[in-house]
């Protein structure tokens, strides 16, 4: 169907265009900012995330060791056992914040478990291992998934940059030619026949 | 005597080779491992838990090895059998009572706390049922008056005052110890030392352990001798030093053999391998004296720790392969059988 299906060719209409083709311009321009800064700080997060994974994978493949050799030398159901001597858990708090108007979780760390319990050297060895990077691997969790928000948010505000330029702008461009050739087309019209009475109007003078 | 140790010679026959624990541990997956499990003694394995097979396997692997042991002591002369009964169900009922104790401190389940147990007969309690029934972890340690156990109770203020569960598992632990070097008298004088051998070696190894682990941090203002209620080869006095040396290295050195080898993991952090390396030392000891006595008691003793040896190699195995892991990185673990 035609974008000019139903389109009254008034002045009005014309001017009410107008303004709204250049609140979408406009619009269209803050969405361009936004996607290239939305661009530039995933290029920068993605960095800073390569080089936290690297340096967490290395740590949590020591520790991901030290917590298999304990399995290995106490056997699952020896280990699962001393676990459940730890009382206390980990406590966390899932908070929203924004950059740039895309909310990501942040995670406050509430009670950390305290380990009191007379664990095996193996098993106490690997949980202090685990202990170490708990932050780390919160942190790292958090900013994931901040980056994946800010990639959503860069997918989405991209195909609202096109959807504008690509579509909704040349509609309504090609709505104010219509509307434009049709006033001009009007106003031609309304100049010939202006001008036939005019010179009918001079000739019955003559 | 000499029927048992033949019928013992054959026992050890039937142990895994190399190359079975070699091909076990070469299984891609848990089935592959259950298929390859069916080419050994062990024939097909039925997995009462198919959520969790390591778990399962493991039940299923202290069976045998409870199985073996009773099926030896059906053979032996009263004095030994009854000594081999109390040293293997005495360490299983200690290890049950610290996994009930575990369970009442966390407020675990009944059923939690049920499928966490070895599946052994109570020895000196009367009832294991009744522990895990029990309302509270207080309600336990009561039961535990009027048994050889007794003494977890009179720790009961160290436990209220650190809330934390290391002052009843140290007693349990000297309990089993004591209890397993008086039996020892029981035997004949030529058999107790290769007992005594093992129970001071691994009683030694562990105490150097828990010093290694209060280097730096917990119980500070805890007295070392509470700490370390039963030592042999290696004093309170060197596992003082143990605890407060800068460096590691000199002490242990300082222990001498077979301790400065066992320990020889420690400089690196890899402190599951000096179990695998007690172990290690644990199948030499009792290889050496079987090998300077054919038709003794060390037969009988060397069956047994073979046997145990082999049962938490496949647990380890099984527990690996569940989880993925390469062979490489599960055998560096586990006492491959020699020869």
């Amino acid at each position: 169907m035609s974008s000019t299906a139903g389109v009254k060719p008034t002045k009005g209409f014309l001017m009410d265009m107008k303004r709204r083709i250049g609140f979408i311009e406009r619009g269209t321009e803050f969405l361009k900012l936004k996607r290239d800064q939305l661009a530039k700080e995933l290029t920068t997060s993605l960095d800073v995330l390569k080089g936290r994974r690297r340096v967490l994978m290395d740590i949590l493949q020591e520790a991901y060791a030290a917590v298999t050799a304990a399995y290995l030398s106490l056997g699952p159901q020896e280990v699962q056992s001393q676990a459940k001597s730890i009382k206390s858990v980990l406590e966390l708090e899932v908070l929203p914040r924004a950059v740039m108007g895309v909310r990501y979780p942040f995670v406050k760390i509430g009670e950390k478990p305290q380990v009191t319990a007379e664990l095996d050297i193996t098993l106490s060895v690997a949980s202090d291992r685990v202990y170490e990077i708990l932050d780390d691997i919160i942190r790292l969790a958090e900013f994931e998934s901040r980056v994946e928000r800010i990639a959503d948010e860069l997918g989405k505000t991209n195909r609202k940059v096109n959807a504008l330029e690509n579509i909704i702008i040349p509609e309504y461009k090609q709505i104010i030619k219509f509307i434009e050739d049709k006033l001009d087309e009007e106003s031609l019209e309304e100049l010939v026949r202006m001008k036939l009475i005019g010179g009918a109007k001079a000739s019955r003078r003559t | 005597m000499n029927y048992v140790v033949l019928r013992t010679h054959a026992r050890i026959a039937d142990l895994l080779t190399q190359e079975q624990m070699q091909t076990l541990a070469d299984a891609r997956d848990v089935d592959d491992f259950l298929s390859k499990l069916m080419d050994t003694p062990y024939g097909a394995v039925t997995l009462d838990d198919e959520s969790r097979p390591d778990i399962a396997l493991e039940r299923v692997f202290y069976r045998k090895f409870i199985e073996r042991i009773e099926k030896i002591v059906e053979l032996t002369p009263r004095k030994i059998g009854e000594f081999l009964m109390g040293y293997y169900q005495m360490r299983f009922e200690v290890v049950d009572l610290k996994r009930i104790l575990r369970g009442k401190y966390s407020d675990a389940s009944e059923e939690e706390i049920r499928v966490s147990l070895i599946p052994i007969s109570p020895y000196m309690v009367a009832s294991y049922e009744d522990m895990v029934e029990a309302g509270s972890l207080e309600d336990v340690v009561d039961m535990l008056r009027g048994t050889p156990y007794a003494g977890v109770a009179e720790r009961m203020p160290l436990y209220e005052e650190y809330d934390a569960l290391w002052p009843l598992e140290l007693t349990l632990n000297y309990i089993n110890a004591s209890a397993i070097l008086e039996a020892v008298k029981q035997l004949p004088t030529g058999d107790r030392r290769i007992v005594r051998k093992l129970v001071e070696l691994e009683t030694d190894v562990e105490n150097v352990l828990i010093a290694v682990k209060q280097r730096g941090h917990k119980h500070e203002a805890l007295d070392v001798e509470e700490l370390f209620p039963a030592t042999y080869g290696v004093t309170v006095s060197q596992l003082k030093d143990i605890i407060e040396a800068e460096n590691l290295r000199p002490v242990i050195q300082g222990l001498g053999s077979p301790y400065a080898e066992i320990l020889g993991p420690i400089y690196t952090g890899d402190v599951a391998l000096i179990r695998t390396y007690l172990r290690l030392a644990k199948y030499d000891h009792v290889t050496a004296s079987r090998s300077a006595d054919e038709y003794g008691f060390n037969v009988i003793m060397a069956y047994l720790v073979y046997s145990e040896i082999e049962k938490d190699n496949l647990v380890g195995l099984a527990w690996g392969k569940a989880q993925g892991l390469s062979p490489k990185e599960l055998l560096k673990y586990v006492v491959i059988p020699r020869g």
